[in-house]
């Protein structure tokens, strides 16, 4: 160890390397004292992005749990949705044919109503000798009640009963009309052949 | 290990953050504490960031300071140590010499008692440059620091004898160094 520690040219080296150093700066010590009490301070600087971060990523967990809970349910509803156009879809084409249909035909079926309009009109006043119908019929009477307002008016009824008038003519109204017709006419044959059978 | 009344007083104003006691420790103790920095980080800016780092280092863990087993200096010293050997670690990677593969080998040939040469003082000079970090560092503390085996020890985490073998074997590879210039 005496031998290590009498080493005097490793010794003079040694202290020649450590003079070279640079020497410290002078205003090292004032840097430090100046960080040391920034540190020592609860500055709001810190503390304010602490809780900006707390709450941005509160934030971003809100909107991913949303997001998984909306995309959850799209997709429970997805193949139900499927399902109903997919049945759905047929039906429209069948929609679409009859609306067709409906075009070219209502003008005929307006014209048969106009031509039977006066038979129509002697069936409901046959109708009313007979006892009231029930409530369907009813309704079909009171619809009719326009058709028959311009050949004889109606006795005003009281206005606490308001009634819908309709401006065009009830499809059902006027198929219950023509089912009428035919009753008639099948009323009319049967009277027709009873008379032949008694005058035979 | 007896600790002075001013330390003492000292020591206990730094508990207490009094930003006097904090002037007087870097007053006091900050050049030894730059010079052990130096000695193991060459950048003089990263120098200074070390330095910085071990004073707000030794400020948090004042608390646990005991005078019983190293005095205020060699405490601060430790701090600076390690703090400069882990930034050296951190910024590129540590050379290691052959000889260092065979540490305590008989191959290695024992310097030669020599009177004061200036030639081969300034080999040595050159040879020192060579040297790792904590090998010169340790070297410093012997030669220049005069610290005892002990406080080496203490700085460098180890025992007094394994400074002394690690002394040594520095010794002998600075004179392998200097042969081969």
């Amino acid at each position: 160890m005496n031998e290590i520690k009498n080493d005097i040219n490793l010794r003079k080296a040694i202290s020649r390397k450590e003079e070279k150093l640079p020497p410290m700066p002078s205003d090292l010590n004032e840097r430090l004292m100046q960080r040391l009490q920034e540190e020592e301070k609860p500055s709001r600087r810190r503390t304010l992005p602490i809780a900006l971060r707390w709450m941005t990523a509160a934030a971003v967990l809100v909107a991913v749990l949303a997001l998984f809970t909306w995309k959850s349910q799209t997709s429970k509803t997805q193949p139900q949705n499927a399902e109903t156009t997919a049945q759905l879809a047929p039906q429209e084409d069948t929609l679409k044919v009859i609306e067709k249909d409906n075009v070219v035909k209502s003008p005929t079926t307006h014209v048969m109503i106009a031509n039977d309009t006066r038979e129509v009109e002697q069936q409901h006043t046959r109708r009313l000798e007979t006892p009231q119908p029930k409530k369907k019929n009813r309704k079909a009477v009171k619809a009719q009640e326009p058709i028959l307002a311009e050949a004889e008016p109606l006795p005003e009824e009281p206005e606490t009963e308001q009634e819908y008038l309709p401006t065009e003519p009830d499809p059902f109204l006027l198929a219950a009309a023509e089912a009428q017709d035919i009753r008639a006419r099948g009323e009319r044959l049967y009277q027709e052949v009873v008379q032949m059978i008694n005058n035979h | 290990m007896q600790m002075g009344q001013d330390t003492a007083i000292l020591i206990d104003d730094l508990q207490q953050r009094k930003p006097a006691a904090c002037q007087k420790l870097l007053a006091e103790y900050g050049p030894a504490v730059f010079r052990t920095v130096q000695r193991i980080v060459s950048s003089h800016e990263d120098a200074e960031e070390v330095y910085q780092d071990v004073f707000v280092k030794a400020l948090r863990s004042i608390a646990t300071f005991n005078p019983q087993k190293a005095s205020l200096s060699t405490w601060l010293g430790r701090i600076a140590y390690n703090e400069s050997l882990n930034f050296v670690r951190g910024k590129k990677p540590v050379m290691v010499y052959m000889e260092d593969r065979n540490q305590g080998s008989d191959a290695m040939e024992a310097p030669e008692d020599a009177p004061l040469d200036e030639q081969s003082i300034q080999h040595l000079e050159r040879a020192l440059s060579m040297l790792q970090p904590n090998e010169q560092a340790i070297i410093s503390m012997f030669y220049y620091d005069e610290m005892s085996l002990a406080d080496i020890a203490y700085v460098t985490g180890s025992i007094p004898s394994t400074v002394g073998s690690q002394l040594s074997r520095i010794r002998k590879k600075l004179y392998r160094i200097i042969k081969t210039l």
